[in-house]
């Protein structure tokens, strides 16, 4: 009896290592709305924008003109772009699983790759600012930030998602 | 009972061990895969062009049912154009049918009996130019484009059209009229036009970036002139001819460079939007280079002296046409590249250059051969604006700063009452100045008034202090509110403008204290 106490506490304690090897991922999504307005909030010079989100209706089908990567990966995301069509563009998604940031963040990439084209072909002037948009990574959310003032906007999101 | 905790121990000690290689294992694929997704901050600038090349729409050897800007197709209009012939609509669509006959009216009114094909497609255009408006929603990232912009049918009905729009109505007329033409699209897969054959080869018609100016800036132009754009040659035709170019048939032949200032004052009095210029044999770099002086010249006093519903700068464009060269001029058209010049530049041809700008221009702009103030224009930039100064911005060293505001503060007078002190307190001391015909503007950054007493009329007009920026004008003794200077003829309407522009957007200059 002693025995198997022994052996069964022991196998009990192995365990235990075993699980502390791999951490998962279990925060809690912000609320994309609160980052949205945290983050639209640190560029006073943004023009008037407009918004969509993971809140939507049509979300999925908006989500779409963000990127190419399939929905049911995404837990959450907010679009944010100029109402006149300027190269101004603030976006996050969060991601269900940390494995599939990579291929979010590069389809955003190549997201803002045919912006600047669109642009270079009838809205030049609006080509430095896409060219200076940068796609960040920040454990599971990619974010794109298309602005004059690109750091506050970036610093807003990095405490958003904290 | 020994033996048996050996036993144990033993068993312990190998599942511990296990245990923690499992652990280790676990956790270094846990970190490796944190440190690949937990990346810096990425700049595309760098990367842009690798990333167009690598996921850019690919190119094809096709002309319809191509996808243009990821959301508009070009498709085919042959049924409609084919039924305009026949006079056979049955197999048409109910949509079909009524885009054959709004194309039908258009056509009806505009093409008369006796006009050759290089005569009919400028009717085209003329009215294309003139009817259609571009859709600016294809620029937002969701795209609010009216429905149908990008056909024939959508195009007629609303009269608003994105690129793919324009070259599939104006393939269809042209198809209607039967002069053979083709849409093209770019190798981004970004933008479209039309490629027209008028019997001796095929030109490149741009309808989109002429709408609303006419100015047949990109209307039958060769390979060469559309060389900002880029396109599968191998697919689509060579355009090499200069038969129909409207450029090379609207050229006037030049000899004498000095002559081009004259025949451009037409541009700025209106009588026509475009001037051309054909060099028989070419032009050597030097006249090229004096050419260029003149027109940026010329432009910058275009720029500073337009009114507002006026044009707004010269553009011009070369190209080659053969061993000719041709020059451009309008007043709404994109630059192309111009030709690597010299910078030196023999002072008896400007000076002889400055001569022919001011015969012409003398009068208009009263400038002269004395005054090189206009020369060159001179710009200031703040901000994103570029504003001319007919005087000389200056920056005030801290003492000059005090002085004005002292100045400001206890020399508010013109025959009236000095204004109260404690009314003017907290004045900071105006940001920039300049001058403008003689007067010094200064802008105040913040006063600190008192509730009862936000308006103070001195020498006869009101001065309002507010919470913010404000504009005094002085010449040095007495001080007027913006509006006074403007009623008392002490500034010009472009020069309030000027200021009102700078104050209401927030540019000035900082004072490196």
């Amino acid at each position: 009896m002693r025995k198997m106490v022994a052996l069964t506490l022991a196998a009990v304690f192995v365990l235990c290592f075993v699980s502390c090897g791999k951490k998962e991922e279990t925060e809690p999504m912000v609320s994309m709305y609160d980052l949205r307005v945290m983050m639209l909030a640190a560029d006073e010079t943004l023009p008037e924008m407009k918004s969509v989100s993971s809140s939507d209706e049509d979300a999925e089908s908006l989500f779409g003109y963000l990127s190419d990567v399939d929905y049911s990966k995404v837990e959450g995301y907010f679009l944010s772009y100029a109402a006149e069509g300027d190269s101004y563009e603030i976006a996050v998604v969060a991601m269900r699983n940390a494995g599939d940031v990579p291929a979010m963040k590069e389809s955003v990439e190549k997201h803002v790759a045919g912006r600047i084209e669109l642009y270079r072909n009838y809205k030049p002037e609006q080509v430095p600012r896409a060219e200076e948009a940068s796609v960040t990574v920040s454990g599971r959310y990619v974010a794109l930030v298309m602005c004059d003032r690109a750091d506050a906007v970036l610093e807003a999101f990095k405490k958003g998602i904290k | 009972m020994k033996k048996t905790i050996i036993i144990c121990s033993i068993i312990l000690a190998v599942l511990i061990c296990a245990g923690v290689a499992a652990s280790v294992v676990f956790g270094v694929a846990a970190m490796r895969n944190s440190y690949d997704v937990r990346k810096k901050v990425l700049l595309l600038t760098d990367r842009v062009d690798d990333f167009i090349g690598k996921y850019g729409g690919e190119d094809v050897a096709r002309e319809n049912d191509v996808t243009i800007a990821e959301e508009y197709v070009i498709k085919s209009t042959e049924s409609i154009s084919d039924a305009y012939k026949s006079g056979e609509t049955d197999g048409l669509s109910d949509k079909e049918k009524e885009t054959l006959d709004m194309a039908s009216g258009i056509l009806d009114g505009i093409i008369e009996d006796g006009m050759d094909d290089y005569e009919k497609e400028i009717a085209v255009y003329e009215w294309m130019t003139a009817n259609l408006e571009n859709d600016g929603g294809m620029f937002t990232v969701i795209p609010t484009t009216q429905t149908d912009c990008d056909n024939p049918y959508g195009v007629l009905k609303y009269h608003n059209a994105v690129c793919v729009g324009y070259a599939t109505t104006f393939r269809l007329f042209m198809q209607m009229l039967d002069i053979p033409c083709m849409v093209v699209h770019n190798s981004e897969l970004y933008h479209s036009w039309d490629l027209v054959n008028l019997g001796d080869g095929w030109y490149h018609t741009d309808v989109y970036s002429d709408v609303g100016s006419g100015s047949f800036a990109h209307f039958n132009l060769t390979d060469d002139m559309m060389a900002e754009q880029s396109w599968n040659r191998d697919y689509f035709p060579a355009a090499d001819s200069y038969e129909y170019c409207y450029l090379y048939r609207e050229a006037v032949e030049t000899d004498d460079i000095y002559e081009i200032p004259a025949a451009l004052r037409e541009l700025v009095d209106g009588e026509r939007d475009m001037a051309a210029f054909v060099f028989k044999g070419g032009l050597s770099n030097s006249d090229a280079a004096l050419v260029e002086e003149m027109l940026s010249t010329l432009s910058s006093l275009v720029e500073n002296n337009s009114s507002s519903d006026g044009y707004s700068s010269l553009r011009w464009n070369w190209a080659a046409a053969g061993e000719d060269y041709l020059l451009s001029v309008n007043f709404v058209t994109e630059t192309w590249e111009d030709p690597d010049l010299p910078d030196d530049i023999d002072e008896g041809d400007r000076k002889k250059m400055k001569r022919s700008i001011v015969d012409a221009f003398g009068d208009l702009y009263e400038i002269d051969m004395e005054d090189d103030d206009w020369y060159g224009g001179s710009s200031y930039y703040y901000g994103s604006y570029d504003y001319s100064w007919d005087g000389q911005m200056v920056i005030p060293t801290e003492e000059e700063y005090e002085a004005l505001t002292d100045a400001y503060r206890y020399n508010l007078v013109n025959g009236d009452r000095p204004v109260a002190e404690e009314q003017l307190r907290n004045i900071r001391i105006a940001r920039w100045y300049g001058t403008f015909g003689g007067m010094q503007v200064l802008m105040f950054d913040g006063f600190d008034v008192t509730d009862a007493e936000r308006e103070e009329t001195v020498a006869g007009s009101t001065l309002r202090f507010s919470d913010g920026r404000d504009i005094v004008v002085t010449d040095g003794t007495n001080f007027f509110s913006l509006g006074k200077a403007y009623g008392l003829g002490l500034l010009d309407e472009r020069q309030i403008g000027m200021i009102a522009e700078i104050q209401n957007n927030g540019y000035y200059v900082e004072v490196d204290q």
